[in-house]
């Protein structure tokens, strides 16, 4: 890979930018490494929780002009098999891994604590922001700043790997939410999880086309979104942020690293185009450098910053 | 765009006491291999392989085993269930129409099978034997079509004996082979048939492909539910149909399956 690729992120070094975002065929250990062998610099696990879920019935995914509903529902075979894919990939590659979990309070994310804590991942990120389990759990922790700083301070002490916070685009303040959950430990922030949740109806069969009738939204709709909390954040912040949100082409990629993004996250692009499209961004964003004379990921950046 | 389609339920034939085969109006564009994602949006939405696909109109055999396959089993012609598809790859075909082709199928493996021997008829090949096999005579799908359709032999093996020979279906292609040369061999059935068929380290032909199959969720290559270890091959992108020679690799075929946690789940457990 372009060696002007080459990212840092907390201090872990990237070969390229592109994380695989979690939720993206990232259940498997082999799925996380053939996009680590396509181009992504790092993978997100499926987010993990302490017992297993199946997730909501089908369907799960539709799409509409400017993306993608899901509700998954958070199925995942639990911490201790999760980990266990997580050391596989290890075995096969040092590059890096996000290991997301997912809780509903302070003491059940320290429970999944002590088991990132034994695992070989090189990060954890504290997903905070699920839209698609509201009937479950009611509102997500993201949607306030007072529950994002008790849960991640409670947190922090105890987690010996750095801790990255998803935060959810559902509020007007993802930067003051933002800020409450560095101030209370979080070396960095994933911006943004998917949006609403929303609805889309089959009006030939008259119903929402989730059971659970709402989903979470993802694709190109997101993008701008999701560019103006980064770009909000990381002025407010200087953080190290994880920008996803919609990001399908280098383009999009740019915008993000300008916006404030440290690295990108590539979720629902590997739809529209193929598993491959971390190599196909990664050749885009270099294909941008060769024009504009850039040497390093770094000199991305706005005009005058 | 990804869009789920509506389709008139036709007809309903029952195969076996727990297999229908169900006729829906439409009209798909595919090929053997493919499968379609099928909803009624209250009882889930699964993955089925087109055992025919006519002017108009498509066949899935399905064996009963869920809530939607329950729901399939209750529901009366006149109904609609929405699908989006076909996805998937195909089998290779033989571009020599001559080929001396073999299909194995087993239990409700064999319903691509179908698929697949009409296209080939269709498409003029002179030469396609097909080995069927069931748990017993009643389990047995396609009886009739394969007597009358089949152009070169066709052999019914069931594990009991109770109709054709007492055999599994990978002795049955193990004693073809041993008797007459293939050049392209088709596969599909539960995975211990053929994991079995896999083990037996005969080479049934030069081109072989098996049909596999997974829990999947999203059909089109992002959730990451049907992948193959350790490729990491999504079996609703590049597979479901697997050449041999990938699948010689897989050191998950035959030993476990994620299920739909995405836990690992052998195969064998271990009191067999």
């Amino acid at each position: 890979m372009d060696t002007r690729l080459q990212s840092h992120f907390l201090g872990i070094p990237f070969k390229s930018p592109l994380v695989l975002a979690s939720g993206i065929v990232d259940i498997s250990y082999s799925s996380m490494l053939k996009c680590i062998e396509l181009g992504a610099g790092a993978v997100t696990t499926k987010s993990l929780t302490k017992i297993k879920r199946k997730g909501h019935e089908g369907p799960v995914l539709a799409e509409f002009e400017g993306g993608f509903l899901n509700s998954m529902g958070l199925s995942n075979p639990g911490i201790e098999d999760g980990i266990k894919e997580v050391e596989e990939f290890k075995t096969r590659t040092d590059a890096p891994v996000i290991l997301s979990i997912f809780a509903t309070s302070a003491e059940s994310f320290l429970e999944l604590i002590h088991f990132t804590n034994e695992s070989k991942a090189d990060a954890v990120e504290l997903n905070l922001s699920c839209p698609n389990v509201g009937d479950e759990f009611g509102l997500p922790l993201a949607a306030s700043e007072k529950a994002v700083g008790e849960i991640v301070s409670a947190v922090a002490p105890v987690s010996r790997l750095p801790l990255i916070a998803k935060l959810s685009p559902n509020t007007y303040n993802v930067a003051a939410i933002g800020k409450a959950a560095i101030n209370a430990g979080a070396q960095a922030l994933t911006l943004v999880n998917t949006l609403g949740p929303g609805m889309l109806i089959d009006i030939h069969a008259r119903r929402p086309v989730f059971p659970g009738k709402f989903g979470g939204v993802s694709g190109p709709a997101l993008k701008p979104i999701a560019l103006k909390y980064i770009y909000e954040t990381s002025q407010l912040l200087h953080c190290p942020i994880i920008g996803t949100g919609g990001v399908t082409t280098g383009e999009d990629a740019i915008q993000f690293l300008m916006a404030g993004a440290g690295v990108i996250g590539v979720g629902t692009s590997v739809y529209y185009r193929g598993i491959d499209v971390f190599t196909k961004i990664n050749e885009e964003i270099i294909d941008y450098m060769d024009k504009h004379s850039l040497n390093s990921i770094s000199e991305i950046t706005l005009a005058g910053e | 765009m990804y869009k789920r389609i509506p389709a008139l339920l036709l007809d309903v034939v029952d195969e076996t006491p727990d297999t229908k085969t169900f006729r829906f109006e439409g009209s798909v564009r595919t090929h053997p291999g493919n499968f379609i994602m099928l909803t009624d949006y209250v009882h889930g939405e699964k993955p089925f392989s087109f055992s025919d696909v006519g002017h108009n109109y498509f066949d899935v055999t399905v064996k009963v085993h869920g809530a939607f396959t329950q729901a399939m089993f209750a529901a009366q012609p006149g109904a609609y269930f929405y699908y989006t598809g076909p996805h998937g790859n195909l089998f290779t075909l033989p571009e020599n129409k001559n080929a001396r082709i073999l299909i194995a199928g087993g239990g409700v493996g064999t319903a691509p099978m179908k698929y697949l021997l009409k296209t080939l008829l269709n498409n003029g090949y002179t030469s396609v034997d097909v080995v069927n096999g069931a748990r017993t005579a009643n389990d047995l799908l396609y009886s009739q079509f394969f007597t009358e359709c089949c152009n070169g032999n066709y052999y019914e093996v069931t594990d009991n004996g109770s109709k054709g020979e007492k055999l599994f279906v990978p002795g049955k292609m193990q004693q073809l082979v041993s008797e007459q040369k293939y050049d392209y061999c088709y596969v599909a059935g539960p995975e211990l048939m053929m994991k079995a068929a896999l083990d037996t380290q005969i080479t049934f032909a030069e081109h072989t492909e098996y049909l596999l199959e997974r829990y999947m969720k999203c059909g089109i290559g992002i959730c990451g539910q049907c992948t193959l270890d350790p490729a990491g091959i999504r079996l609703c992108i590049e597979g479901p149909v697997i050449k041999e020679t990938e699948l010689r690799k897989s050191t998950e075929f035959g030993e476990y399956h994620r299920d739909a946690y995405g836990a690992k789940i052998p195969f064998r457990t271990a009191a067999q």
